[in-house]
């Protein structure tokens, strides 16, 4: 009964350990790779309306640029910038936007979030990954 | 007796493991506390018209010539403060992200351009 009892705490110890390892790989891949930002629906995005009516003129970085002007964020806090989705070089319908540093994806991702809340565009979202 | 081997052989794996576990860890966390740096080793061997007079010009010069987005750069220092043509020199980035991409554009230049005696090294996991 002891033995049972044993083999089963050990089992137990082995299953935690496993997700220790994973949780550690989880940790050493963010570690080491820049944090992103996604955003969805990117080819209905809105900016600077008085000028341009619309995203979809404009090759897609510079519509970054712009938005990332709009917000008065330093374009430098881009690390990469990567359509996910769409091959359309000016309307990829998401975009990764991959920052420098954690920290500076959460000021981006808040500054995000309260541009597309005052500017009213429902079409489109903004997600982390983690 | 031979459930008793098989739990014995079964600790002394959850130990080994655990250790192991809590050295990755440590290593982990003194990565991520460390500021993130390349040395650059012959520093003053890569040709500049800025070589001998300003090493941080120097530094600099090789930088724009690579492209590299000077806000990226926390700080670049020489550790040999009384000297304007040190040895070698530290740059310190803002993330661990950028000094790997850092260290790739200025490894492969360095390795085109055969600058003898020059040779980078960064922190590293």
């Amino acid at each position: 009964m002891t033995d049972w009892y044993k083999l089963a705490e050990n089992q137990k110890l082995l299953d935690d350990i496993d997700i220790l390892e994973q949780d550690l790989q989880a940790l050493q891949r963010r570690a080491l790779s820049p944090p992103c930002i996604t955003i969805r629906g990117f080819d209905k995005l809105q900016i600077c309306s008085m000028i341009r009516p619309s995203a979809a003129d404009l090759p897609f970085k510079d519509v970054i640029h712009k938005l990332f002007m709009m917000m008065k964020i330093p374009y430098f806090w881009i690390y990469s910038i990567e359509p996910s989705r769409g091959h359309a070089y000016h309307l990829p319908s998401t975009v990764n936007i991959y920052l420098i540093t954690d920290s500076i994806r959460m000021a981006v991702y808040i500054a995000l979030l309260q541009y597309l809340k005052k500017t009213d565009q429902k079409t489109v979202s903004v997600k982390l990954l983690t | 007796m031979a459930a008793a081997t098989i739990g014995s052989y079964t600790e002394k794996k959850i130990a080994n493991q655990i250790s192991n576990l809590i050295k990755r860890i440590s290593e982990l966390e003194a990565y991520i506390k460390t500021p993130p740096c390349i040395v650059i080793y012959g520093v003053m061997d890569i040709p500049s018209e800025f070589a001998t007079h300003d090493w941080k010009a120097h530094v600099t010069h090789i930088l724009n010539l690579n492209n590299i987005n000077p806000n990226w750069i926390l700080s670049t220092v020489n550790p040999h403060a009384n000297t304007n043509c040190p040895y070698f020199v530290n740059i310190q980035f803002i993330s661990h992200c950028v000094k790997e991409t850092v260290y790739n554009i200025l490894s492969s230049y360095i390795a085109t351009n055969e600058f003898e005696g020059v040779y980078i090294t960064k922190d590293d996991m």
